[in-house]
């Protein structure tokens, strides 16, 4: 049984055994879903992460990969699209909400400018309370 | 109103001459010129200063506070046009284009809130926080409206999900906020003389 670091070297030796890095057609981005299989012909697969890893789904060559290809590309376009268009509403709303903060902003500063000239206090940022030193003239 | 902020270390002290004392605000927010928004956010930016220095008990700012709120009548209404502003946008994106008979349903609707919540005879300032407290309503409709629609989709990704629950909480602080400094106003029930919108006014209400 084999711990640590050296299982993890072994595991991934054995791992290279199964799918030499020069098998792919890219060389070494491993991200190409073409895989160039040892008999020469090419091999569509989907990489997906389970769990923090890599899973690579092998589906097929010839025409079905291309099939599979294809609604692989589409769906991704679609999730393209829908990403630009989420990011689009996104920024409009960022917009809007800063909008309503300038106008709360603005809305709360003249409302405790108001209650401090007419000599209010606000007491420990609750409620607002007349200030009782003597002499206090609001209209000064 | 994307222009960059100008120190404001400058008042602004000006007057409309063509708007008479209690007209509902009616011109165009987006067409204020660059020094007017310049002036306005000067004059709010400045007053805001004001108010934190006094709210440390610091009673030098008081006279310009009061001062600001004496020679820029216009300010409330400059604010009554901004909130004018947000509202149209809110309404735009609330409602498609080929709805308008909806868009009048909306913008009679929040009109009848606006003089609920102002009540009878309501001073600027109540106004103002009124129209505050009706801004923060809409934002709330609008996004909890697109939190529906996105969640009825199920196309709503994890992140987009948890971006519109903050901005929904986001709202109502807002708009609970916006209500207590209402009723914190109306609660005093003292006779408040400050000169806002061109008029004396009385914060009872």
């Amino acid at each position: 049984m084999l711990y640590g670091r050296r299982a993890i070297s072994t595991l991934r030796a054995n791992a290279g055994a199964r799918q030499a890095r020069s098998d792919n057609t890219t060389g070494d981005v491993l991200l190409s879903p073409w895989e160039r299989r040892k008999r020469g012909g090419l091999y569509y697969t989907r990489s997906r992460k389970v769990n923090g890893r890599v899973v690579r789904e092998y589906v097929g060559g010839g025409a079905l990969g291309e099939l599979a290809a294809l609604i692989d590309a589409q769906e991704r376009q679609r999730r393209e699209e829908e990403a630009a268009a989420w990011e689009e509403e996104r920024e409009r709303l960022e917009e809007l909400a800063g909008l309503v903060d300038e106008l709360c902003e603005a809305v709360e500063t003249v409302a405790r400018a108001t209650l401090l000239a007419a000599g209010f206090r606000q007491h420990k940022r609750g409620e607002w309370r007349r200030r009782r030193e003597r002499g206090t003239n609001t209209n000064e | 109103m994307s222009e960059e902020l100008t120190p404001m270390n400058k008042l602004a002290v000006r007057h409309y001459e063509d708007r008479p004392v209690g007209c509902p605000p009616g011109s165009d927010p987006a067409a204020m010129t660059k020094e007017e928004k310049e002036a306005y956010r000067n004059t709010v930016g400045r007053l805001k200063e004001l108010v934190e220095k006094a709210a440390k008990d610091d009673k030098k700012p008081l006279p310009e506070i009061r001062k600001i709120l004496k020679e820029s009548p216009e300010l409330a209404w400059q604010i009554m046009d901004f909130a004018k502003y947000t509202e149209y946008h809110h309404t735009k994106m609330m409602v498609k284009e080929e709805c308008p008979g909806l868009k009048e349903v909306l913008k009679a609707q929040l009109a009848a809130m606006r003089e609920e919540i102002a009540g009878d005879n309501p001073s600027p300032l109540e106004r103002l926080l009124a129209e505050r407290i009706v801004i923060t309503w809409l934002q709330i409709q609008l996004f909890e409206g697109l939190y529906a629609n996105n969640m009825s989709k199920g196309t709503t990704t994890i992140a987009q999900g948890k971006y519109e629950q903050k901005r929904i909480d986001q709202a109502y602080k807002r708009h609970l906020s916006a209500i207590r400094t209402l009723a914190q106003i109306r609660k005093l029930g003292l006779a408040v003389q400050i000169n806002i919108a061109e008029k004396q006014i009385n914060t009872t209400g």
